[in-house]
């Protein structure tokens, strides 16, 4: 009835390139709409993230990342779908069913695709054509107006960078941990730079503290956390004239020049005995603990400095120089512990190795017989006798065993006698320090070696 | 043929399928589905089983079909004992006018273009088979001698569903070569109006003849040529293929219910029909709404169901319901 022609004939060619055109403009808005559908999610997204960022005193770059590479990624992917591809059955079906064709369009795409020619393919091509041709493609599928996408995306990217803006101007407030260790460094390691009043004032709070209240640190000090990160940064403090920095800034009055070695080692000293408050929690020791030393070690230096050669050799015995201080008021440990069944208690004093074996007896259970430690007298003695006599057995840091001991030890300054026995020479060798402890391992160690309650 | 010459051969075969559906129409009221089709069925060069309760008009619509086509008519009402001679043909002893005697062939009523096979389902098995050559083949044999039948030629049977005692229900093989199965349903409140004031006056009304043989042939020619686009075929394809139970594209109901789906004449008759339905809308090509529009008459006589299926009296229009909506288009 007709022939057959396998070349593709202007009809078919005509239909290819509506529907691709028509193809073109429905990835168009496809991509668009769903750019628009997704775009309010992303920035809704950023905003939740850069709020609680901000909430939670975390950096920026999360918020500003998410945003960042989640409309790098959603134009990726509405340029990807743009881009041309084949139309394959499936879509020609699509876009008939859009324009309304009934069917002629998807059969057309077939005939047209498969360069089948005859007289009936040519006509139902010719007349594919002619309707393709009549469909304006850019009413089917308009531009995606989403007003309401638009402004919502709009809204909430400004309102996210807004937020993350506000952080970046907090984060130099130290609001992160980066930041603040980063301002610690900066306020008493720079010379010249005076520490924040606020700390200042907490750190002098944390002395007064630890001095007045001893065993009862105020938990409010102890549990912030800008004081322990700036006793962290504080412990690590070196450089001589950021001590000399501290020791003005927590100094009540103006010091003098040649006043600074003093006023450091006072520091030092005041820094020392909050270290040795029990109540405090382990790494705010250490880290007043470090402070004290470097200070010690500062205070030294100066005095090398203002040609004060016995001053110098003071500080610079370290802790030594620190017992001898206060030997008096700083009660050298005793313990008392039963020896044997038949023995009763015997008791170990601890006490300076440069002690004249005739001198003051009152270094014994109690505390010490000087009286501004209200130590020395018998309640005081059978007191403290009662209550290491009963929480030996419970020992536990903080409590009933006194860091004292745990500190002359580390330092190696630990000396000890025996009060039955006749006072003699101190025999070093049972007073041994144990090897230093580096100090990447220190906390490990106490943390294996001091029982938890 | 041109492509010049395609559009006007669309027209003529659309504008020659109106007028033989509104001249039906003229006497026949309230089933303008089922002359449709029918016409379809017999463009198509198929059969068609009009299934519906006594009196709703099934042997006027057969009567005023051939009236219309300008074909020769017959009738066959069949019984229990009707045989298949009675229908073929058979020979029978002459005696010539010299003396001697001899045999000769005479045509049973299935010699006519259009066959109206009444209460098919109450003949024997062995009558009902009768029809099977001459429905398939277009022929009948008779001793050693076949005879072919003219062409356009249709059978129309009928059967009753509700009486079904004493009744013979047609074989899957012979159900198979309907190309159609019609049901004709109780007339509306509308078309009762109509039919009676047709009917119970002593006017008739009269119909012309729109159609003639060659116009059909040509008509059937026509509608052959029109092109199928191969996914609108593939979707005829799982239709038919969606009603066998272990196929993928098979429903639930089918899985269940049904024992052997349709064979690929199925498959041929959605085709065809559809192509039919897109000439008639004026259309050189077949979409899958056409398709979609046959699917129910070309399919629900051709799923063998099971005992589950027979148990619960399930109807197969169900199935091919369900078949046409989860069969995927695309």
């Amino acid at each position: 009835m007709s022939e057959t022609d396998t070349h593709p004939g202007p009809a078919g060619q005509l239909v290819r390139t509506g529907l691709a055109a028509a193809f073109r403009q429905r990835r168009i808005r496809e991509s668009s709409r769903h750019f628009w559908k997704a775009a309010p999610i992303l920035a809704a997204l950023g905003l939740g993230l850069a709020a609680i960022s901000l909430w939670a005193g975390w950096a920026a770059i999360p918020a500003l990342g998410v945003l960042g590479v989640g409309f790098a990624g959603l134009t990726a992917y509405t340029l990807v779908r743009r881009r041309a591809r084949t139309v394959t059955d499936a879509v020609a079906a699509g876009i008939d069913r859009d324009a309304d064709l009934g069917g002629e369009l998807r059969s057309a795409a077939w005939f047209a695709a498969h360069d089948t020619r005859d007289a009936w393919t040519d006509f139902h091509l010719d007349r594919a054509a002619v309707r393709l041709d009549a469909v304006n493609w850019l009413e089917r599928y308009p531009a995606v107006r989403a007003p309401r996408a638009k402004l919502a995306t709009s809204v909430m990217v400004i309102a996210a960078l807004g937020l993350s803006m506000t952080m970046t101007d907090r984060g130099r407030l130290s609001s992160s941990p980066l930041k603040a260790n980063a301002a610690a460094d900066a306020a008493p390691l720079v010379p010249g730079q005076p520490l924040s009043p606020e700390l200042q004032k907490q750190l002098a709070d944390l002395l007064l503290a630890a001095e007045l209240a001893g065993a009862s640190t105020d938990a409010r000090l102890t549990a912030s956390a800008e004081l322990r990160d700036l006793l962290a940064q504080l412990g690590e403090l070196r450089d001589s004239e950021a001590l000399k920095e501290l020791a003005r800034a927590m100094s009540a009055n103006p010091i003098l020049s040649d006043q600074m070695s003093k006023e450091m080692q006072a520091l030092a000293e005041r820094t020392r005995r909050a270290s040795e408050t029990a109540a405090m929690p382990p790494e705010l020791r250490n880290a007043l603990e470090k402070l004290s030393d470097n200070l010690s070690i500062a205070a030294a230096k100066e005095m090398d400095d203002s040609n004060d050669p016995v001053a110098a050799a003071n500080a610079q015995s370290g802790e030594t120089a620190k017992s001898k201080a206060d030997a008096p008021s700083s009660a050298s440990i005793q313990s008392i512990q039963d020896a044997d069944a038949g023995a009763g208690a015997g008791m170990i004093m601890m006490s300076d190795e440069n002690a004249t074996p005739g001198g003051d007896p009152g270094l014994g259970a109690g505390g010490g017989s000087a009286a501004a430690n209200g130590g020395g007298t018998m309640p005081d003695i059978a007191k403290a006798l009662r209550q290491e006599t009963v929480e030996a057995s419970t020992d536990s840091p903080g409590e009933n065993v006194t860091t004292d001991t745990r500190h002359d030890t580390e330092h190696g300054s630990a000396t000890i006698t025996y009060t039955q026995s006749a006072p003699g020479a101190f025999d070093r060798s049972r007073a041994a320090a144990p090897p230093p402890v580096p100090e990447g391992r220190r906390s490990a160690v106490q943390t294996y070696f001091i029982r938890k309650p | 043929m041109t492509s010049a010459a395609v559009g006007p051969s669309i027209d003529l075969f659309r504008d020659r399928f109106v007028r033989i559906t509104r001249e039906v129409g003229r006497r026949i009221v309230g089933h303008e589905e089922v002359v449709n089709l029918t016409v379809t069925s017999l463009l198509a060069g198929g059969h068609v089983l009009l299934e519906g309760i006594p009196g709703v008009g099934k042997t006027s619509l057969v009567h005023t079909l051939a009236d219309v086509l300008h074909l020769t008519f017959s009738r066959i009402q069949f019984t229990p004992d009707l045989m298949p001679a009675d229908i073929v043909g058979t020979n029978i002893v002459q005696e010539h006018s010299h003396g001697g005697t001899f045999f000769e062939f005479q045509p049973g009523p299935i010699f006519a273009n259009v066959v109206l096979a009444d209460e098919i389902n109450r003949a024997t098995p062995k009558t009902q088979s009768a029809l099977l050559e001459a429905m398939q083949d277009v022929s009948v044999s008779v001793g050693k001698t076949t005879y072919q039948l003219e062409q356009p030629f249709l059978v129309l049977a009928t059967q009753n569903p509700l009486e079904m005692e004493g009744t013979y229900p047609l074989p899957e093989a012979q159900l198979d070569r309907f190309f159609f199965k019609l049901k004709v349903t109780y007339p509306s409140e509308e078309s009762m109006h109509e039919i009676l004031e047709r009917t119970t006056t002593d006017s008739t009304t009269p119909v012309t003849r729109v159609v003639d043989k060659p116009e059909i042939l040509e008509m059937r020619q026509v509608a052959r040529s029109i092109p199928i686009a191969r996914p609108v075929q593939a979707y005829a394809i799982r239709l038919t293929l969606g009603s066998h139970p272990t196929s993928p594209y098979a429903t639930p109901l089918v899985k269940r219910y049904v024992r052997y789906g349709a064979s690929p004449r199925a498959a041929q008759a959605l085709v065809l029909a559809g192509k039919i339905q897109a000439l008639n809308r004026g259309q050189a090509f077949v979409s899958i709404d056409d398709i979609r529009r046959v699917a129910l008459p070309a399919l629900r006589h051709r799923l063998l169901l099971n005992f589950e299926g027979e148990a619960d009296e399930v109807n197969t229009d169900t199935i091919v319901t369900e078949l046409l909506g989860s069969v995927a288009t695309e």
